[in-house]
């Protein structure tokens, strides 16, 4: 019987961080890891998440402090900014590294 | 999974979305109908108009932008690298085009017989070498904002100019006739395919409620 494989450099699977791990969170904060900050509708677009699909998974990331959003008038009109804050962008790396350990 | 998120593609679909609506096609190709245009007529100060059109155009595309794009797609702010990545790219394309340009346009016109062989060249092939200037310029600008379709327009520029090299009547020496009709036509070809891409854009995102 061949011994198995030595796993003490994978991460357990308890560290990978769920409220990350659900596609359409991970896709928010990929696509605002990417860039300085973004509106509401540039990532309803982009990521293709209704309004209140986006909605709910938004305030999901601010309740943990992963994302800041700003509410604002451009133009008279209501605008919503979100950027992710120091913790997030720390979140997602550590996610990633994670992943990658996983899976590799 | 995040194996399957490709960042550096998010990254580059974020720059290129905001060149689906077609006005970079329609005033860029507005700038060369307007050159083309103005080649034929006999307008004494045609000159002072090559100084304003650029940054006139400049303007107006930024306000198409805030009307048409920003309220349909949304605003992002790229990050500090991204935005300095990109003007150092464009310096350079502004860089190479101006060079390229002025060098086309000073072997274009009357060159002495004693002059060096490239200069020589250049004056002979005039035409052929401002079509390479335009392809080249729509080459740099693809690989710098990540819109393949200008390399489209690089192909159209060699195909016309090479057309025009071979079928008008004197197109040895660089007159702006000669190179009127080229601009023209892929001018006109431009402005067409911007509004053939803005409609499909409008038709895609509808303004933001």
């Amino acid at each position: 019987m061949t011994a198995p494989p030595d796993n003490h450099d994978l991460p357990p699977v308890k560290e990978i961080d769920r409220l990350i791990h659900e596609p359409a969170r991970l896709l928010i904060m990929a696509h605002l890891y990417v860039v300085e900050g973004a509106d509401f509708l540039y990532l309803m677009n982009q990521t293709g998440l209704t309004f209140g699909n986006l909605s709910s998974h938004m305030s999901r990331l601010e309740e943990a402090g992963y994302i800041e959003v700003e509410k604002a008038f451009v133009d008279k009109r209501p605008n919503t900014r979100l950027r992710l804050t120091d913790a997030g962008r720390r979140a997602f790396e550590n996610y990633r590294e994670n992943m990658r350990r996983l899976l590799a | 999974m995040s194996d399957d998120i490709d960042l550096k593609e998010i990254e580059r679909r974020a720059l290129t979305a905001y060149h689906e609506d077609g006005l970079l096609d329609i005033f860029m190709g507005g700038f060369l109908l307007f050159i083309g245009l103005s080649a034929f007529t006999e307008f004494e100060h045609r000159s002072i108009l090559v100084y304003i059109v650029p940054p006139l155009g400049t303007l107006l595309y930024d306000r198409a932008k805030k009307l048409v794009t920003y309220p349909r797609l949304g605003y992002v702010r790229f990050t500090k690298e991204m935005r300095a990545r990109v003007a150092r790219d464009a310096f350079i394309v502004l860089f190479v085009a101006g060079f390229v340009t002025l060098t086309g346009l000073f072997t274009g016109m009357g060159v002495p017989e004693r002059a060096p062989w490239v200069i020589l060249l250049l004056n002979r092939y005039n035409l052929l070498f401002q079509g390479g200037v335009l392809a080249l310029i729509f080459l740099l600008l693809s690989t710098v904002m990540g819109v393949t379709r200008l390399r489209l327009y690089s192909v159209i520029s060699l195909l016309v100019f090479s057309a025009g090299y071979l079928y008008l009547d004197s197109p040895f020496l660089v007159s702006l006739q000669n190179l009127g009709a080229p601009c023209v036509i892929i001018g006109t070809m431009m402005v067409g395919m911007g509004a053939y891409y803005l409609q499909g854009f409008l038709r895609r995102y509808s303004k933001e409620a």
